[in-house]
């Protein structure tokens, strides 16, 4: 199956592994399903912090690393897109 | 009609300009701009980067520059440099273009000095990995 013949859904659910392994100190990561599309033939994914994250390096850096994970071992064109906090 | 290389030092002068504008927004500690600026420099030197690797027919049609979503991946394709370097550059602009799109529309995230400053040193490191001097300092 090719990047521009899944759905957000298989998408997801091919993400969920990567994103579940990456933590910033007690933060959590998770797909925010519903907000995921395809544009320019990449899926843009956008990532959920537990929490708004106090240092932002470690952050971005760790999106960073999800989107080379996952394009690298998965083969899906993907960009990784910083999505709102699950808690304010 | 300009060729790819003279097309491509026209990216890397405006690259290096936008470069110079990122410093002095940082100065100014208008720092959502520098980091906005910042991932834009990185953008225009790795677009002239591609250009002269003749990427150009990669880029979407009736477009002279590519999309932010493929420029990483053209960049890591790129075989006019070594690929630690590729690699590396490819990582920048990713962690770059994440930092651009926080600054300029969430507008509920603090942007410090902090963030900018490190905007600023990645584009910086994108310039040096793609072997584009910057003589603005």
């Amino acid at each position: 199956m090719t990047t521009t013949e899944m759905t957000a859904t298989d998408v997801a659910n091919r993400v969920r592994p990567y994103v579940a392994q990456k933590t910033i100190g007690d933060i959590t990561l998770s797909v925010d399903e519903a907000r995921i599309k395809l544009r320019n033939d990449y899926w843009r994914i956008p990532i959920r912090p537990s929490r708004e994250p106090e240092k932002l390096c470690p952050y971005y850096e760790a999106l960073a690393d999800l989107e080379d994970e996952v394009q690298e071992n998965e083969g899906i064109k993907v960009t990784i897109a910083s999505g709102d906090p699950l808690t304010e | 009609m300009l060729k790819p290389n003279e097309i491509a030092a026209l990216w890397r002068r405006t690259a290096l300009t936008t470069l110079g504008t990122a410093k002095q927004l940082r100065n100014s500690q208008d720092h959502r701009s520098c980091v906005s600026r910042a991932y834009y420099a990185a953008y225009q030197a790795a677009t002239s980067i591609c250009i002269a690797h003749d990427d150009a027919v990669n880029f979407p049609p009736n477009r002279n520059n590519p999309t932010h979503e493929q420029l990483p991946d053209l960049i890591a394709n790129n075989g006019d440099l070594p690929l630690n370097k590729r690699r590396s550059a490819r990582r920048l602009l990713r962690e770059l273009r994440t930092r651009r799109e926080d600054a300029d529309y969430k507008v509920g995230r603090t942007v410090g000095a902090q963030e900018a400053k490190a905007a600023l040193l990645r584009a910086i490191t994108l310039f040096e990995r793609l072997e584009i001097d910057d003589d603005n300092d």
